[in-house]
């Protein structure tokens, strides 16, 4: 398996498997989650069903976008009411100063436009995107065609038997990253 | 204060169009996000990867991003679809709201939505018959692909002439004198020519898709996109051109519109607008999505595929 360069320094020691197989990698996934070692997927395209092996609950960002849309309609509405009727009563060929109706577009296009700016935003700040000019990966492959399941080392576990844990999985590839006593947190400890 | 006068059409297209631009600009970047970490990923400059790394927000393809990345598109189309309507009908009503004979028609709003989804189809095949040859996406663009687009564009077309037909109805059984005179001399006048391009490229043209070896003939879907593109060009002409140089002052009449200089120049110079930004995409940005293909294409416990030859 070829392999992207290794620079990434993790803060946490970690152990990371590669698959290239997806469905391999799925149960690993499972399996994982099932023996309780905390692990991360990173994937190079939304795998779907894997959200349920690893317990990763459904997206939250319907709910506030929505009362971002309806408090933009409100905001819509408020700016009609206020420009036309309240601030400067403008008399277009005698018709009423405030007839909704009149203001549909105005409101409809203020909700959605916010909405859409809040979309995006909340969706970046859920998935803690801000623009990096040096964003390293633990394996530049993850956005090509490998599969990352990656377990932490937490007290009581040790790099060595996890890594024999994920090879166990069907893991082409297993590499211990950012364990500082053992070997420097550069080096591309290629299991 | 004075403020605008929301009450207004040409203010309710500021909004529709603000909000339109905006939405779609956002969306389309965001649809980008993981191609642009693939591409980091493989940039083999340092520059390159340093704007790809910036493009990308750190981009890692955790499984938790992806649950809220693909939830957040999915509301970006439901936010993005009611915006394509309202932006086009507003457009229309625009027209509809004015009293000119040719404009003032309820069905103005549905007929510029149908109209906008036919004249972008026909440009999308436009754009992807050379380019699937040129950057060799015939694996992933397929003739099936371009098949289902000319079945979408023959429906378009459809509903386009149903609009036409409807719009000389409405003309001749509302005993409107302008209104009728307006559509007689759409077809007769002296700018009939207009019209006619109009109506061979919009509505004769398209009716070639309803055989399947048309629709699988590569040289002439492009050949009925160009036509209908010309035909879209010709139809906006004649709707705001021919309205206005026939509306209810008659003492107006003698005076034709001329294509000057300038025109040529505005015509000219929005053609190179459009190719500037649509080449700079394609020689900057990935012009399919790399994740959905990968996603596509790679399912698991399927049979293999890869796009087949579907030639």
């Amino acid at each position: 398996m070829s392999k992207g360069k290794q620079t990434a320094k993790a803060t946490t020691p970690i152990v990371a498997g590669y698959y290239r197989d997806v469905s391999r990698f799925s149960d690993a996934c499972g399996a994982a989650t099932a023996a309780g070692h905390q692990p991360e997927a990173f994937t190079p395209w939304p795998v779907h069903g894997l959200e349920t092996k690893l317990g990763i609950p459904r997206s939250t960002l319907g709910r506030p976008v929505l009362a971002v849309i309806l408090v933009g309609f409100a905001l819509g509405l408020y700016l009609c009411w206020y420009t036309q009727y309240q601030s400067y009563p403008l008399n277009v060929g005698g018709k009423p100063y405030f007839a909704w109706q009149t203001f549909v577009v105005v409101i409809m296009e203020t909700g959605l436009l916010l909405g859409a700016l809040a979309n995006m935003g909340i969706a970046l700040h859920l998935c803690r995107l801000l623009p990096d000019p040096n964003t390293r990966l633990i394996n530049d492959r993850i956005t090509d065609d490998t599969f990352a399941l990656v377990l932490p080392i937490t007290d009581g576990k040790d790099a060595e038997g996890l890594s024999a844990w994920l090879r166990a999985q069907g893991a082409e590839e297993v590499q211990v990253l950012g364990v500082v006593d053992k070997s420097p947190a550069e080096e591309p400890a290629h299991a | 204060m004075l403020w605008p006068n929301l009450k207004s059409a040409i203010v309710w297209d500021v909004f529709a169009l603000t909000a339109y631009a905006t939405t779609s600009i956002i969306f389309w970047y965001f649809g980008l996000i993981p191609d642009f970490a693939t591409v980091r990923d493989r940039a083999t400059n340092k520059w390159q990867r340093m704007i790809y790394s910036v493009l990308a927000m750190g981009w890692r393809g955790k499984a938790n991003d992806w649950v809220h990345y693909e939830r957040a598109y999915s509301q970006f189309a439901w936010i993005a679809t009611p915006l394509v309507i309202g932006m086009h009908s507003t457009i229309a009503i625009l027209a509809a709201v004015g009293k000119v004979p040719g404009w003032h028609a309820t069905i103005f709003g549905p007929y510029f939505v149908c109209g906008a989804i036919f004249g972008g189809l026909a440009m999308a095949l436009v754009f992807l018959i050379p380019m699937r040859s040129m950057l060799k996406l015939e694996r992933y663009i397929t003739l099936d692909h371009l098949e289902k687009l000319a079945k979408i564009m023959l429906l378009c077309g459809l509903l386009v002439t149903y609009v036409y037909t409807v719009e000389f109805f409405s003309a001749w059984w509302s005993e409107n004198t302008f209104e009728r005179h307006q559509f007689v001399y759409r077809a007769l006048g002296n700018w009939s020519f207009a019209f006619w391009i109009m109506m061979t490229c919009n509505v004769a043209i398209p009716q070639l898709l309803w055989f399947k070896a048309v629709r699988r003939n590569l040289l002439a879907l492009m050949a009925i996109g160009i036509a209908v593109n010309i035909g879209m060009w010709f139809e906006r002409f004649v709707i705001i051109s021919l309205s206005v140089m026939q509306d209810h002052v008659p003492a107006a009449w003698d005076y034709s519109f001329s294509f000057r200089t300038f025109d040529w120049f505005i015509l000219i110079g929005s053609f190179g607008l459009f190719f500037f930004f649509i080449l700079g995409f394609v020689r900057v940005v990935p012009v399919i999505s790399i994740a959905e293909i990968k996603a596509h294409l790679l399912k698991p416990n399927q049979p293999k595929h890869h796009g087949g030859n579907h030639e």
